[in-house]
């Protein structure tokens, strides 16, 4: 398995990461457990996980309970010098969640505390802000975008004090490095700049929604990630299982996330299908498994990428881990952008 | 002239025949400075503590090494983890195993 290095920290991790947010609702402890182990055995040593998990949907009662196996697990097997763990404090406006509270010095703090506490280690190796506040273009919002609602100063003025607070916790031992996610250029460029200012901590990664379905991160984000070196963490790169090929003709299988959420988080248009059915005849044309087509294609991008793989079956698991051993040709690379200009924005 | 430069002459023998005189401390910028290269000589770097203050923060040899009392750490021996702690001092709050395993909290501001 290939390692990188999470922006500019010195922190090494494997090429791909664990997802975790079906645990403790699609996933029982017990299996989540057998996904870890598995995940290692293959070289991953990389979790990813959130306060807010498991989702699909989320809800009070299960807030906090992924952390809480992914910290079973620890205090079982003794293993936390293998794991590097990230972690995210929920953004404004989940009602689940602390109330739908806002990101602030205390709440990070308090965020950072409790999910220690489930983890049941002392540090986190990299604590992620999960939305910010001022809200994101992320999620399909991208269609009502409007950034004029938003405050320049105040948003600054809370990036000055979260990159404080932030640094208060790198100087505690409780967490490592700093990384944002559904953020976009300005921000993560600003997030930079008080990370600067105050003597850290620096942006390290960027987690946002990236797949040969949602190709957003292409442009500015890409040309920013590349300069700043920061290392985007590649959510749903099967674009929620849609680029496994189980919803095409648009089924919904039983016992998948589309059972649980019917338009897969807005990912259900008229045109997902057909670029779909162009991906999927891209890997049949080439004898590849799609589903480990996409995950090696995320790998091949120009600036470092780390897809997060997930799983609701040790089988689903095997197969994706798999993909760590292709290497895409350039025809089938050529075929892909084919698909792409044809299919430039499914969703 | 030859009594004022026998003036700076003895002026000149009165600063050579008081060399143990102490040498004043640095202050300000100057002291910061003094700290951070003997931090930086010890291994360790000077950083930002609570408040305004700076604190040299070294680097434990046995970081992350399993640990079941604080005896078995250079540093503090982190309760939740049982692993040996990646620096010392270790600002805030945290649960640490005492020297005799038992699991309490320990704040430091």
């Amino acid at each position: 398995m290939e390692r990188m290095t999470l922006g500019r920290t010195g922190i090494a991790v494997s090429a791909f990461c664990l997802g975790t947010m079906t645990w403790g609702n699609q996933n029982t402890e017990d299996e989540a457990h057998a996904q870890i182990d598995m995940a290692l055995d293959h070289g991953v040593d990389f979790l990813d996980t959130a306060e807010m998990y498991p989702t699909q949907p989320v809800r009070a009662e299960t807030v906090g309970r992924t952390e809480e196996i992914i910290g079973a697990w620890l205090a079982r097997t003794g293993r936390r010098g293998d794991v590097v763990i990230a972690t995210k404090i929920t953004g404004a406006g989940n009602p689940h969640v602390r109330a739908g509270a806002p990101i602030t010095p205390g709440t990070l703090r308090a965020a950072c505390e409790a999910s220690l506490k489930r983890l049941r280690t002392d540090v986190i190796d990299l604590y992620q802000l999960h939305w910010p506040n001022r809200g994101s273009y992320h999620f399909r919002q991208n269609w009502t975008f409007n950034p004029a609602r938003q405050d320049r100063a105040a948003t600054q003025a809370h990036m000055a004090e979260i990159v404080e607070a932030a640094g208060r916790l790198v100087t505690e031992g409780k967490i490592r490095a700093f990384g944002v996610s559904n953020e976009s250029a300005w921000g993560t460029a600003e997030w930079l700049r008080h990370g600067t200012r105050a003597g850290g901590p620096r942006v390290a990664t960027i987690q946002n929604e990236y797949s040969l379905l949602c190709r957003h991160w292409d442009t500015d984000l890409a040309e920013l990630c590349h300069h700043e070196e920061v290392t985007l963490l590649a959510f749903s790169p099967l674009a929620g299982g849609l680029l496994s090929g189980k919803y095409a003709g648009d089924v919904t299988p039983e016992g998948t996330r589309r059972a649980l959420t019917p338009d897969l988080g807005g990912r259900i248009t008229p045109q997902v299908f057909p670029a779909v059915a162009a991906y999927l005849g891209v890997a049949a044309r080439h004898g590849l498994n799609p589903c480990q087509m996409a995950l090696a294609w995320v790998r091949t991008r120009p600036v470092p990428v780390i897809p997060i793989l997930g799983a609701t079956s040790l089988q689903q698991l095997r197969t994706n881990l798999g993909a760590a051993e292709l290497r895409l040709n350039a025809e089938v690379l050529d075929e892909i952008e084919a698909v792409r200009r044809d299919h430039p924005m499914p969703y | 002239m030859r009594a004022r430069t026998l003036l700076v002459l003895l002026a000149l023998a009165a600063c050579r025949a008081t060399p143990e005189a102490p040498v004043p401390e640095p202050v300000g910028a100057a002291r910061i400075e003094a700290e951070r290269a003997a931090c930086e000589r010890a291994g360790g770097s000077l950083q930002a503590a609570a408040g305004s203050r700076l604190a040299c923060v070294r680097p434990m040899r046995d970081a992350g090494k399993q640990c079941r009392a604080a005896g078995d750490c250079e540093g503090a021996c982190l309760a939740r983890s049982m692993t040996c702690a990646p620096f010392a001092p270790l600002f805030g709050c945290h649960e640490v195993l005492t020297p005799a395993g038992a699991r309490v909290t320990e704040c430091l501001d």
